[in-house]
Formats: structure tokens, C-alpha cells, sequence
């Protein structure tokens, strides 16, 4: 993999002349900044002690655990373009079938708003629920919060804790190390909204937390659409597909489903709900590229679920990763054996809730639901449909679908991010062994202390010591250590019992801190 | 293709001379090419006629001409092809381009084109070459070409020429008047079998030993009147022309002042000087340097009347691919793209006439909403950098959704109703007809339009009888649409028109 250059910025208009205080080919090239270079190019500096930018629910949580840890508003500041921190995750979970009434994949005691966990989801949602919880998995499936719950309450929270106050609309241009110690973050605010092109936050530390790159549609979606200007027959689970299920309300169809993930299982099941509930004739093909039709994994304690094709999971990792042994064995290890770890615990996968699993088996059994293994070749529009050449286990076949729906959910490289593939070439920043941000612990990006540290949290840094950083309790995990670490360095005050006592009675009575 | 074609105007010429005197040089592509048998290529492309040696690599039998009495010489079977010969493959792949090029007069260009070529390429097998020019003929000669009208006794070799190639193989290229009867092209093959009198080669590749032009035409079918034919070719009426007479009238006026032969006719003015058909021993008029060799006068022969042949009708060559006028113009070669390129979306092409919208770029270089989190083209987030406002070619706006299933890609402006195409907005090409079908009536003959403003998709109602309803995602109650207002068209909204609906759906514009 190259680290070489960053990648080429097509939105660079050719020769856009230059602004009051843009960056200028000097910032760019150096990797430490004097306060001089900046007062050169007339870019303004503001000084705040930490700085989180990313803005989504990792940098919420952060500031949260800063907040209750006793640091004021005025010390840190929250750079972000989303408007809420759940924004960019309720855009996800929507279009990807989980709207706010559904519920996540995620555990009861995950609470993004509450750094205890207690009362979990479960506990506020009532007395069923606390049953649930206390039978699960055995007797019961696990339990997980509806979306909406975790949002609203996520506001609450946000309001409480008086984030709003801290938060700085823009976009993040770059890190970079200040001689003397310390950071600038360059941010570009909304146009209009200051008189400078860049902003620099002259930081003690700083925080990364801009969440998943973004979605990588396959290629041959992507050439699908750039050949034939067709948006609307061959989508990703990821985008808004909604004439998808309208479309098939109007007129029966026939639609190609493509993974094996919860986002798959998302997609069935509002196939069929629409298909028991309007009584639709909706034929559906899913097509799987690894069937898994019994349990499987490297050792008898390390098994998985599975079955029609499936491999089922309670969460996105084994529930281990948060607490139990392989929380302790992935810590421990590095380089080649930490990677194997990775992948062993990786793999798609998707819970296991009675509702579709019901669904799927009355399919197969009314012959409605097909099961194809193999992947795709090609696709191209034919009238009104979409042809898709398919290789199959059973050789090639060729079939006309109404719709192709992509449910497999690929992550663009951390080097698509601009800020990250600056971190990585300016700042030295490394690769761990899964090839995302290398952190320590302490969620530290290693290789960045400048009198100061740059941490990170989130999927950036998936394949550090800790695994599962990309969940709700990975983040709060992550904001666990951050703020250990900054409370090491006399930036916020211990949350002893006492203070943790008297912050959980604030929480609760949702009194602004 | 299949054009309609007006039908062909055959004037009537009353007289050779009046012709001779309008058009001055035959246009080369109405001289007849009569192949005589042989093992040499014969190649007929629009204003050049080709004559190679062939090194024998496949014997071809020698074939009488056993031409059909259609004028078409058939093609000779591939397996007389000369295979492998690559020098003669590009001699004919370079008088194809020139033909193409600029088929009324290539002659000139023909003879720069293989001035610069013959120098690079060795083993270039002989081969004899007339192109038109604009007053006359262009011959390329090399090895043992020649090229020679045999009735004047005049004769043509390479070995005439100023300066033989560098290989020392004899080189002449030579710019000459039309001589006023027929020319013969050789390779130097020594084929004593004359043309068919029928035979004519229109256009295509074909064995043969030489090429015979005449500049009379050759008769054709046995003229009966041909009823215009609706196709790419054309059918001349041809007067009945005696077989004899063929050969032996051209009304070509060769330049130099014609000595007074006594059964000629009154000399014919003209932009050359004036030169009777009959007259052929004035061969010093002709600037090729041979000597006129005393001839013994022809008789006069009664003079065909000269036709307008119209451009030759296609023919198939089984031996060489496409017929010149098939074969595209070379051009240069693509360049070789090692950078990343940013996709189509942005090619500013010039006289793309595609609407364009104003949106931001992706990392990745696709033209997005500024409002999305994520790229519609590629999943990339959007807000990871600073939104930079670019224009391009603006994709597909959303989708409406009939309830009967059919769905409408909204990639232009639309106008609905029951009769659109009667409306001026469709006539005039500004919007594109969406007829809507309602079994009760309820939809006006022009009843809605939908544009497309920047990202947004704008529903008005333009003035319909029974009026235009809609409901947002999630809304029980139907609104009506005042008339002339126009309402932006949010994902989910049903709209209902008389007693049809349809639905607005789109990737763009959040959820």
C-alpha cells in the first residue's frame, strides 16, 4: 500500500485565487508549524486546550466523560460539519432499514449517553425487557435498544452536558505538530462564517473521531452506474432505496439481494413485512458469496452460529472482546498473531432474531425465497430490468431481476479520509496490523507526542489493542481511557466514587452540568 | 443507410463535345476499371486505382473472366489472397487513408504520402498507381510497374523516373493528363489476355494482372430504364452503348494543342486545350516525355454519348475487409491515461448539451447534492472535506413511481397530462411528454409539469380541471396544489392526479 502521496483532490478548483487566510504551499509541505508561519499566512489562531473533530457519536462521548470528569465548556471545542452527533449514524441506520423504531445491534448497557451504563436501555424501557435481559441468550434472544431510544436519549444528554456550546461547524483541513509543543487543526469553516478561509486551533491535545471513512460501493456498482446513468435498479443497502420497496407495492418484482450481514437481514425483513403486510408477490434471489450452513470457527470456544447461509452473532464481535478473555488476549499480542486475532473474530455476520429467521423459512417453504452461491460478473439494464450474469456454485447462470439490492458493506481504506491520510504522511502517524490508525492503549496515536498527544477513537483504529472500538461501548470504552489518561495529565479531575456518585444523581435528574 | 435517395437525373446529353467541354477531366471515378486476368492485386478505391505485384505466395489459378454480364468483377476466393504480404498490405492500408482522406483529387497527397513512405519500408512489392488530381492523373510507378496506353503506343516504366529509391529499385512519380485512351496499369506482369469487354471493377480488391481505365463508361447492365431504388446506391440510365465504340471515345480533352487531324470534328473550347476524341497521335501534348509513336489513325467511330456515371454502387471484396468508403479516417491513437481521472460526470465536453447542475465533488471526483452525507456514486463520505462548488452534468434527480409500476427516471423536465406531445413546452423540445392514462378522466390534456431546478424537483400544476393532490411521507391528508405554485417534490411524496397517483422517490436530498 502506498504512503506515499495524498490521494489526488479532484475538488481543488484549478485556479481558485488565493484567500485571506487559506494555507499555502509552505504549511502544506512542512510537517511542524512555527505560530509564525501561520501569522505569515494570515490565518487566525485560536486557543483551546482539546480539541475533538469528527464530531459524531465518538467525539460525543468523549466530551461527555470530559464534562462529568469536570472540564468546562470554555476548554475544549467540538469540530464537526454533522449537525447532531447521531446524524451521520441515523442517516446509516435508516437507509440501511433500521429507522427508529427497529432496533440496533447493540447491547442494552451500551449507552452512548450515560458513561454508567445503568440504568441500561433495557431497564428504561420496562419490566418485559428486564426479563429478557436477565434470561438472554439462553432462553431468549438479546436484547437490543430501538434506535430511537438511543437518539433521543443521546439528545437529552447532549443538551445536559451543554455540547451544543462547544461545538464549531466546519470541515477539518489537517493536524499538524506546533514547534514548541502542542497542535494546529485547521478547520475551514461554512463560507461566510468567518472572515478567514482556515481557522488553526492551537491545541494540548487532540482528538480523532471522524468514525468510518465512508462506504466503498463495488466496483461494479460503481461502473454500473458511471456506463448506464442508472441510479435506481442496482442500489446499495447503504443509500436510500425507498422506490425500491414502492416500486415493488405497485407492481410485483423480483429483487437480487447480495451479503450475508445484518444489513441483508435488514433488507428481508422489510421485503417481507411489506410482502405479509400489503400482500405483495415479491420474489426474492440472495445471493451469498460464503454460505455457512453450520456452526464454524478456529476452536471448540470459538464457534459461531450458523446456518441457511448465515453465521449469527448476538453483536458485531463476540461478546468476549468487551470484558472477557479475548479482550485480555488481543491486548497482549501484536503484529502478525494480533491480525489473525482480528480476523478470526471478523467476519460477516448477523444476529439472530426470530422474527426474519420465521420469515426466511416460510419463504424457502412457499419457494419465494431463493438461495444462489456465487458472485456476481456483470449487470446491465434490460428494459425495464436489470441482468445479472451470476457464477455460481452450480455454474454461470444469467437472470432478469426488477432490483439488485448490495448489502455488503465494505469500508473505504482510512487513507481515503483527507485528515487521516494527512496524519499518516505528515504527522507520524502508523498503520496497525489490520491497517487502520495504530493506537496504544491509551488510544494515544502512537508516534504523534508533540507536549501533547493526538488521540483517536472509533473505526479509524479498529485493529488496536482493543477490539470492538467501533461499536456504542467501544466508544465509550475508548472515552474511558482518553479521559484516564488526560486526568493523568492534570487536564480533568479524577472521577473518584464521590464525584462518580454525585455526576450518576445529576444524570438521572437530568440536571445541566 | 437506407436514406431515401432522389432519384438519379440522367440529363440528356446531346453531344460528346458539350460534355467533354462541362466537365473538362472525367471524374475518375466514372472511368470504367476493367480487370485483365492475372495473379497481381487489383485494388479500386474512390480516385485511385492500385496495381501490386504479388510475390507468389498462394498460386492463384489463372482465372478466365468469367464475369457475369452485371459488370461486377466477382471476388477471387481468399485463398488467393497473398497472405502474410505485409508491404502490401500497408501500400493498399495507405491509399485507403489517402482515399479517405480526400477522394475527389488524392493524387498529390498520394504521391507525398508514399514519397514519405516508400523510403521507411523495404521489399515493397511493385505496383503501379493512378489517382486523380484535379486536372489530370498522379502515377506512382515502382519495380516493374508500368503503366501505358496501348493504343498510342505510349509507355510508362519506373525506370524513367528522376531518382530510384534507395534500395536502387526504379522509382517514378509523375503528374499526367488524362491520355485519350485507355490506360493500362500493370505490375509488370505480362498478361497478353485483355479485359472482358464487360468487365468493370467499381470499387473493391480483386486479382487481376492489370487494371484497363476507360474513360468512357462501361456499359453497365443492358440498358433498360432502372426504376429509382430507395437505397444508398444509384442506378444510372445508360444510353445503349455499341461494345466496340467503348474504348476508343473518350471525351477527354488532353492539354496540348492538337494537331489538325483530318476527321476530326471542330475542336471544342474548353478549360484544357481543345482535343477531339478521335485525334490519338498527339501524344507530345502529354508532358511523360515518350516519344509519339506514328500511329495509324483510327477510324472515326461514332461517338457514345458521354454519361454522368453516378458514384460507383458498393461493392463486396471477399479479400480485404471494409470498402474505402467504410473505413473511418485514421486518427490518432488514444492517449495513454496513467493519472486518475475524474469521471465522466465532469467532462466538459464541448457542445454537451446535458443540463448542468452546481454540486459538490466527492474525494473520489463525483458530482454530488451538497446536501448528502455520502456519495451517491461511490459511498465516499462528503462532509470529510471542504465543500468545493463545481459544475457538471447533472445525474438523475430521483424516480416517480406510477401505481401500476411504471417508473420515470427524472432526468429531464417533464410535462404530464393526458395529450403533453400537444403542449408548446413539449413541442419545443424543453420538456419531454409524460402521458398520463386515466380511465375516469380526471387528468387535463396538459396537467402538470415537473422541473428539474438545481437538485431540486419542483411539481406544478398548469392550470388542470380537476386539480392536483399531494401528501408528504408520513402524511394521512391530502394538499392541493394551488395552480402555478410550484412545490418541491420530497422523498416519499405521493402525488394524485384524477385517478392516478405516483410517487417521488430520490437518492438525493437526505431521507
Amino acid at each position: 500500500m502506498s504512503e506515499s502521496t495524498i490521494a489526488p483532490q479532484h475538488a481543488q478548483p484549478p485556479s481558485a485565487p488565493p484567500q485571506r487566510g487559506d494555507l499555502n504551499d509552505r504549511l502544506i509541505a512542512t510537517d511542524v508549524w512555527t505560530d509564525q508561519m501561520l501569522a505569515e499566512a494570515g490565518i487566525p489562531i485560536i486557543d483551546v486546550p482539546f480539541v475533538t473533530f469528527g464530531g459524531g457519536i465518538g467525539s460525543f462521548v468523549t466530551v461527555d466523560y470530559l464534562r462529568i470528569c469536570g472540564v468546562p465548556t470554555s476548554a475544549m471545542r467540538v469540530l464537526t460539519p454533522l449537525k447532531t452527533p447521531w446524524e451521520s449514524y441515523e442517516y446509516l441506520t435508516t437507509v440501511s432499514q433500521i429507522p427508529r423504531t427497529e432496533r440496533l445491534r447493540s447491547d442494552s448497557a451500551s449507552t452512548p449517553d450515560n458513561i454508567w451504563g445503568f440504568p441500561s436501555y433495557a431497564l428504561r424501557e420496562g419490566p418485559k425487557q428486564w426479563w429478557n435481559v436477565f434470561v438472554e441468550p439462553i432462553f431468549k434472544r438479546y436484547y437490543t435498544p430501538k434506535a430511537g431510544h438511543a437518539f433521543t436519549s443521546m439528545e437529552r444528554e447532549m443538551y445536559r452536558i451543554r455540547y451544543p456550546e462547544m461545538v464549531v461547524h466546519g470541515q477539518v483541513r489537517m493536524v499538524r505538530r506546533r514547534a514548541g509543543g502542542g497542535y494546529f487543526t485547521v478547520l475551514t469553516p461554512p463560507e461566510g462564517a468567518a472572515s478567514t478561509r482556515r481557522i488553526a486551533y492551537r491545541s494540548q491535545w487532540v482528538h480523532v473521531a471522524v468514525g468510518y471513512p465512508g462506504l466503498k460501493f463495488l466496483p461494479d456498482l460503481q461502473r454500473y452506474r458511471q456506463e448506464h446513468n442508472d441510479f435506481a435498479k442496482v442500489v446499495n443497502a447503504y443509500e436510500p432505496h425507498e422506490h425500491v420497496y414502492e416500486r415493488l407495492h405497485k407492481r410485483p418484482g423480483t429483487v437480487l439481494i447480495r451479503g450475508g450481514g445484518i444489513v441483508a437481514s435488514r433488507v428481508l425483513q422489510r421485503l417481507i413485512d411489506d410482502r405479509d403486510q400489503r400482500g405483495l408477490q415479491t420474489q426474492i434471489v440472495h445471493l451469498f458469496r460464503t454460505y455457512v450452513d453450520k456452526a464454524h470457527g478456529p476452536g471448540i470456544f470459538k464457534r459461531r452460529r450458523g446456518a441457511d447461509g448465515w453465521a449469527y452473532q448476538g453483536f458485531n464481535y463476540p461478546k468476549s472482546v468487551w470484558g472477557g478473555q479475548l479482550k485480555q488476549q488481543v491486548r497482549k499480542t501484536h503484529g502478525e498473531e494480533r491480525a489473525r486475532l482480528y480476523k478470526e473474530m471478523g467476519g460477516t455476520n448477523t444476529p439472530l432474531r426470530n422474527d426474519w429467521l420465521e420469515q426466511l423459512d416460510r419463504g424457502r417453504r412457499e419457494g419465494w425465497y431463493r438461495v444462489v452461491i456465487g458472485q456476481i460478473d456483470t449487470m446491465r439494464p434490460v428494459g425495464d430490468l436489470v441482468e445479472v450474469a451470476v457464477s455460481s456454485d452450480q455454474g454461470p447462470q444469467l437472470g432478469t431481476f426488477d432490483f439488485v439490492i448490495d448489502c455488503t458493506g465494505l469500508e473505504a481504506d482510512i487513507r481515503e479520509h483527507r485528515v487521516l491520510a494527512d496524519l499518516l504522511d505528515h504527522s507520524g502517524a502508523g498503520r496497525n496490523p489490520v491497517g487502520r490508525l495504530d493506537v496504544g492503549t491509551n488510544f494515544e496515536l502512537l508516534g504523534t507526542q508533540n507536549g501533547g498527544k493526538i488521540y483517536a477513537s472509533g473505526s479509524a483504529t479498529l485493529g488496536g489493542p482493543f477490539p470492538g472500538v467501533d461499536t456504542f461501548f467501544g466508544l465509550q470504552i475508548a472515552a474511558q481511557e482518553i479521559a484516564d489518561d488526560l486526568i493523568k495529565q492534570g487536564f480533568a479531575q479524577k472521577l473518584g466514587p464521590g464525584r462518580s456518585t454525585s455526576q450518576w444523581w445529576k444524570w438521572v435528574r437530568n440536571k445541566q452540568i | 443507410m437506407a436514406s431515401p435517395v432522389v432519384p438519379p437525373v440522367v440529363p440528356p446529353v446531346p453531344a460528346a463535345a458539350v460534355a467533354a467541354a462541362a466537365v473538362g477531366v472525367p471524374p475518375f471515378d466514372q472511368v470504367g476499371v476493367a480487370v485483365t486476368p492475372g495473379e497481381d492485386l487489383v485494388v479500386r478505391l474512390p480516385g485511385i486505382v492500385l496495381v501490386a505485384g504479388v510475390q507468389a505466395t498462394a498460386p492463384a489459378p489463372a482465372r478466365s473472366s468469367g464475369l457475369g454480364g452485371w459488370g461486377a468483377a466477382p471476388a477471387a476466393p481468399a485463398s488467393a489472397a497473398p497472405a502474410g504480404d505485409r508491404r502490401l498490405g500497408e501500400l493498399v492500408g495507405l491509399c485507403r487513408r489517402v482515399s479517405a482522406a480526400g477522394r475527389r483529387a488524392p493524387g498529390r497527397r498520394l504521391h507525398e504520402e508514399l514519397r514519405a513512405w516508400l523510403p521507411t519500408a523495404t521489399d515493397v512489392p511493385s505496383f503501379a498507381v493512378a489517382a486523380a488530381t484535379e486536372e489530370g492523373l498522379a502515377l506512382v510507378l515502382l519495380g516493374d510497374g508500368v503503366a501505358e496506353v496501348p493504343e498510342l503506343g505510349l509507355r510508362l516504366t519506373a525506370g524513367q523516373g528522376e531518382e530510384p529509391l534507395s534500395d536502387g529499385r526504379p522509382y517514378l512519380d509523375r503528374l499526367v493528363d488524362w491520355p485519350p485512351a485507355a490506360l493500362r496499369l500493370s505490375a509488370g506482369a505480362k498478361g497478353d489476355m485483355g479485359p472482358h469487354p464487360l468487365a468493370d471493377l467499381e470499387a473493391g480488391v480483386v486479382p487481376g494482372a492489370a487494371a484497363v481505365l476507360s474513360p468512357a463508361p462501361v456499359p453497365a447492365t443492358p440498358a433498360a430504364p432502372a426504376p429509382p431504388v430507395p437505397a444508398g446506391t444509384v442506378l444510372a440510365q445508360l444510353p445503349p452503348t455499341p461494345v466496340a465504340a467503348r474504348v476508343t471515345t473518350p471525351p477527354v480533352p488532353p492539354p496540348a494543342p492538337a494537331p489538325p487531324v483530318p476527321p476530326a470534328p471542330a475542336p471544342v473550347p474548353g478549360g484544357h486545350a481543345a482535343h477531339d476524341h478521335a485525334a490519338h497521335d498527339h501524344a507530345h501534348g502529354h508532358d511523360h516525355g515518350v516519344p509519339a509513336a506514328p500511329e495509324p489513325p483510327v477510324p472515326p467511330q461514332p461517338v457514345a454519348p458521354p454519361v454522368q456515371l453516378p458514384p460507383p454502387a458498393r461493392s463486396v471484396s471477399f479479400l480485404d475487409p471494409p470498402a474505402a468508403d467504410e473505413v473511418e479516417p485514421a486518427r490518432e491513437p488514444l492517449p495513454i491515461v496513467t493519472d486518475e481521472q475524474p469521471p465522466a460526470a465532469l467532462a466538459q465536453e464541448e457542445g454537451d448539451t446535458r443540463p448542468k447542475v452546481k454540486g459538490i465533488l466527492c474525494k473520489n471526483g463525483h458530482l454530488n447534492d451538497p446536501r448528502v452525507l455520502f456519495c451517491a456514486q461511490c459511498g465516499i463520505r462528503t462532509t470529510q472535506q471542504t465543500a468545493v462548488f463545481v459544475e457538471g452534468v447533472r445525474p438523475p434527480l430521483g424516480l416517480l413511481v406510477f401505481d401500476n409500476g411504471a417508473t420515470v427516471s427524472l432526468d429531464a423536465d417533464y410535462l404530464l397530462g393526458r395529450e403533453p406531445e400537444t403542449d408548446e413546452r413539449v413541442r419545443s423540445g424543453g420538456h419531454r411528454p409524460l402521458l398520463v392514462v386515466d380511465q375516469t378522466g380526471g387528468v387535463s390534456r396538459h396537467h402538470a409539469e415537473i422541473r428539474l431546478e438545481g437538485w431540486d424537483v419542483v411539481l406544478t400544476d398548469i392550470g388542470s380541471a380537476n386539480g392536483t393532490l399531494f401528501a408528504r411521507r408520513g402524511e394521512l391528508a391530502w394538499t392541493s396544489l394551488i395552480p402555478g405554485q410550484p412545490v418541491q417534490l420530497t422523498p416519499g411524496m405521493t402525488v394524485r392526479m384524477g385517478g392516478r397517483q405516483f410517487a417521488f422517490e430520490s437518492p438525493h436530498g437526505g431521507y
